[in-house]
């Protein structure tokens, strides 16, 4: 019985206010978030990459001068 | 009542979290008359209801980057608009015997097929929401939940806080309480009727 009451309408004008209110919020977050979290991956990205390769040259060079300093001892 | 399906549930929150307003806008039009329902009679006050109804919203949206991925929407925004409810009781230590007239909640214009059945609708109607309101706020909830937004029991249990087996006892005794209201007026009615005869 109870299923056969009347749904209840809330006022039109108030929700427009709200969805405006929402949508502000929204927008305030995407502006916020959006480009500081992408400009600060790039940037993490960019530093990691530098860091792996430099530690790789140096690592080949040491080995390299050890393998030449070995041949030339030799 | 249109049910959104689970995979949809997931792209909507997805989107939210990205700070999509048209995702808030489905979110929206699936979810505000059935929480405007929900508060309007479980506050008793369409004004109250109307404002708690606002609060639910802008706090859904300052919550939505936490929310979990498989985040169920319906019985969430319940839950929220439900703790509300809960802290402006107590802010204002609303007392449960207060009276309105739900009657004034109802939309007028909606059409009718004739004024006999209109009659009867509304009586009955109107009967069932003053027991629904003469209920303890804990009862009407229940029922408000399950017989009405059609939430199983275990995810009402999820919005009210309790087990399900807590919830299935809840809305049992509710279902005898507003079982024994609409007797008693029933019984009202007849004698009245009878005094009229006689």
């Amino acid at each position: 019985m109870i299923q056969t009451l009347p749904h209840l309408t809330p006022n039109a004008q108030r929700g427009q206010r709200t969805i405006a209110r929402c949508h502000q919020q929204l927008a305030r977050r995407r502006k916020r978030m959006g480009p500081a979290a992408r400009g600060g991956n790039t940037t993490y990205l960019a530093v990691e990459r530098a860091l792996v390769g430099g530690l790789c040259v140096i690592y080949i060079s040491a080995v390299a001068m050890v393998a030449i300093q070995m041949l030339s001892g030799s | 009542m249109t049910a959104m399906d689970r995979e949809s549930e997931r792209e909507l929150v997805a989107q939210l979290q990205a700070g999509d307003a048209g995702a808030f806008d489905c979110i929206y039009a699936e979810f505000n008359a059935r929480l405007f329902g929900f508060l309007a009679r479980l506050s008793r006050s369409r004004d109250v209801a109307e404002d708690l109804l606002e609060e639910t919203w802008l706090r859904f949206v300052d919550r939505a980057p936490k929310l979990r991925p498989d985040t169920t929407l319906g019985p969430f925004l319940f839950t929220v608009a439900r703790n509300l409810y809960v802290s402006y009781c107590r802010s204002r230590l609303l007392e449960d015997s207060q009276t309105v007239d739900m009657i004034g909640l109802w939309s007028l214009g909606t059409p009718r097929p004739s004024p006999f059945e209109s009659t009867v609708a509304n009586e009955t109607g109107r009967r069932i929401e003053l027991a629904l309101s003469e209920l303890p706020a804990l009862y009407r909830e229940a029922l408000l939940l399950v017989a009405i937004e059609g939430m199983r029991p275990a995810e009402a249990a999820i919005v009210c806080g309790i087990t399900p087996e807590a919830m299935r006892q809840r809305l049992s005794r509710a279902r005898a309480a507003i079982a024994s209201r609409l007797d008693e007026q029933d019984r009202s009615v007849l004698a009245a009727l009878k005094e009229v005869t006689t």
